[in-house]
């Protein structure tokens, strides 16, 4: 028989998975990267579906990241999900996100420059979002363990 | 450049309260307990008030600066 929680307790748990899951999504973000760039950009019918795949994958990560995620909770339940603590940690990974991306695009412009056509615009997109987006994860969770302890 | 010191961790053990208790007496998490009590956080004046109410403490008797 399951014990009942209280909504604090319940929030502390799936905070804790979120804390765990961070680290995770950030790698499944780079795999997809690295079968991304094995396979070539090219448009097969493979790909196509692959990139439709990477394409729902990035926006659900980064609706969970911007929003706290667990949508399906009680309001309470994400309230204390997404107090004061995580808003702070969620706006400094989010801070680092932001300027890892841009820089990311500076190097592929510079890459261009030098080395015209060695990037595809889909090649540069992919790694734009996604160093920014790996980058937004591992800080969100690094200081989503720190802070539960 | 001051920083902002606190007696939280001493306050609520005086009161023999948990950090998941104080949280809920409050309506926040343990984490935002925990980070104040760590120094990792500085709160909101709101959090601040409220945490202060559930000690039955002077907020200023929690908080402090420090040089």
């Amino acid at each position: 028989m399951s014990q009942a929680t209280s909504p604090g307790e319940a929030a502390e748990r799936l905070s804790r998975r979120r804390a765990r899951m961070l680290p995770v999504l950030a790698l499944f973000v780079l795999i997809q990267q690295a079968a991304f760039f094995s396979a070539g950009d090219r448009m097969r019918t493979v790909d196509i579906v692959r990139t439709c795949g990477w394409l729902v994958l990035v926006a659900v990560i980064v609706a969970a990241l911007v929003t706290g995620g667990f949508w399906f909770r009680s309001r309470e339940i994400r309230d204390l999900m997404d107090d004061e603590v995580t808003r702070a940690n969620r706006s400094s990974a989010l801070t680092l996100g932001f300027p890892v991306a841009m820089a990311t695009g500076i190097v592929l412009y510079g890459l261009e420059a030098f080395q015209p056509g060695s990037v595809t615009p889909r090649e540069a997109i992919h790694l734009i979002v996604s160093f920014g987006l790996v980058a937004a994860l591992l800080r969100f969770g690094y200081l989503e363990r720190r802070a539960l302890g | 450049m001051a920083k902002l010191a606190n007696r939280l961790r001493e306050l609520r053990e005086a009161k023999d309260l948990t950090q998941a208790q104080l949280a809920d007496a409050i309506g926040v998490s343990r984490k935002t307990i925990n980070t104040v009590e760590n120094g990792v956080f500085i709160p909101s004046t709101v959090i601040a008030l409220k945490l202060a109410a559930a000690l039955g403490e002077p907020v200023e008797r929690l908080f402090s600066l420090v040089e």
